[in-house]
């Protein structure tokens, strides 16, 4: 049917080694992180990848499993440890929960797999999570400008790396095309499976636009 | 942990694909960046700080007032 796509099963998810598992809140107040870190991550010419984009059907566990398994680098943010407003008052489990999968896929089966902790806050992770201790917490104190600062403090390249500059204009394209993108998609969040893809597609066409044009000569294939 | 990568950009057909969607909805998708480029110029104006995203109306004759 035309208009009607679906991102297959969770056996056709191609492997990808370009591929970031994105492990983010979905919330509203998360939207300019969200944007943020798709713009970021797409600057590097990784490709973000979400639980967001796969269509229900399947156990949800063995979607994110799945998404885990296909992508070569992983990208946890654990700044929302505060309790949810909604009753009942909850913390969110779900992004340490999901970093811990992460780990363990690392630890235990692909040695390669490698992952990222992001937090708004200096130290807190270290006590939120103690287990990681001895792990580099990257911290983008909560806006978008630290979540461009810090993935170039943990993707060191060898020849080219986007600037801030570069990825703040990718952003704010991105934050542009938001509206209308949501409105394309008949959809009043953008944490929807149709806007989550619209978004690395449109983060894709931009940063080949804004950095490509200027980094491909010392990039290297 | 800091990892060196060395990664090309990947096609827009290729993310169309890892996404599991069509080459056509990636082409409406790069049809309406193209469309906001050309109505933001070379896409090296913006600035939200300075309160202004589009060049203004007022032709400038270089002079400061």
């Amino acid at each position: 049917m035309r208009g009607r796509e679906t991102a297959g099963t969770i056996k056709d998810l191609p492997r990808a080694k370009e591929s970031l598992f994105l492990n983010i809140p979905y919330d509203s107040s998360f939207t300019n992180l969200y944007l943020a870190y798709i713009a970021g991550v797409s600057s590097f010419g990784l490709m973000p990848r979400a639980t967001l984009e796969i269509p229900g059907g399947e156990r949800r566990l063995d979607r994110i499993l799945a998404l885990i398994r296909s992508c070569a680098y992983s990208l946890h943010d654990l700044s929302r440890v505060e309790l949810d407003r909604r009753p009942p008052t909850t913390p969110r489990f779900n992004m340490p929960f999901e970093l811990g999968l992460a780990v363990s896929w690392q630890k235990l089966k692909r040695p390669n797999h490698t992952w990222f902790v992001f937090e708004a806050m200096p130290r807190r992770a270290e006590k939120s999570l103690s287990d990681i201790s001895g792990t580099d917490v990257y911290i983008h104190n909560g806006n978008a400008r630290g979540v461009f600062t810090q993935p170039c403090n943990a993707f060191v390249r060898l020849k080219s790396q986007p600037t801030t500059r570069e990825m703040e204009q990718a952003y704010e394209r991105l934050t542009e095309l938001l509206p209308e993108l949501k409105e394309r998609a008949g959809a009043s969040s953008p944490f929807e499976a149709r806007g989550f893809q619209d978004l690395v597609l449109a983060a894709r066409d931009i940063t080949r636009r804004e950095i490509a044009p200027q980094s491909s000569p010392s990039r290297q294939p | 942990m800091a990892v060196v990568i060395e990664t090309p950009f990947p096609s827009m057909r290729k993310v169309a694909k890892t996404l599991g969607v069509s080459a056509e909805r990636g082409k409406e998708i790069e049809r309406l960046v193209e469309k906001q480029y050309k109505a933001h110029g070379d896409g090296r104006v913006l600035n939200r700080r300075s309160g202004s995203k589009r060049e203004s109306a007022r032709p400038r004759n270089g002079r400061h007032h």
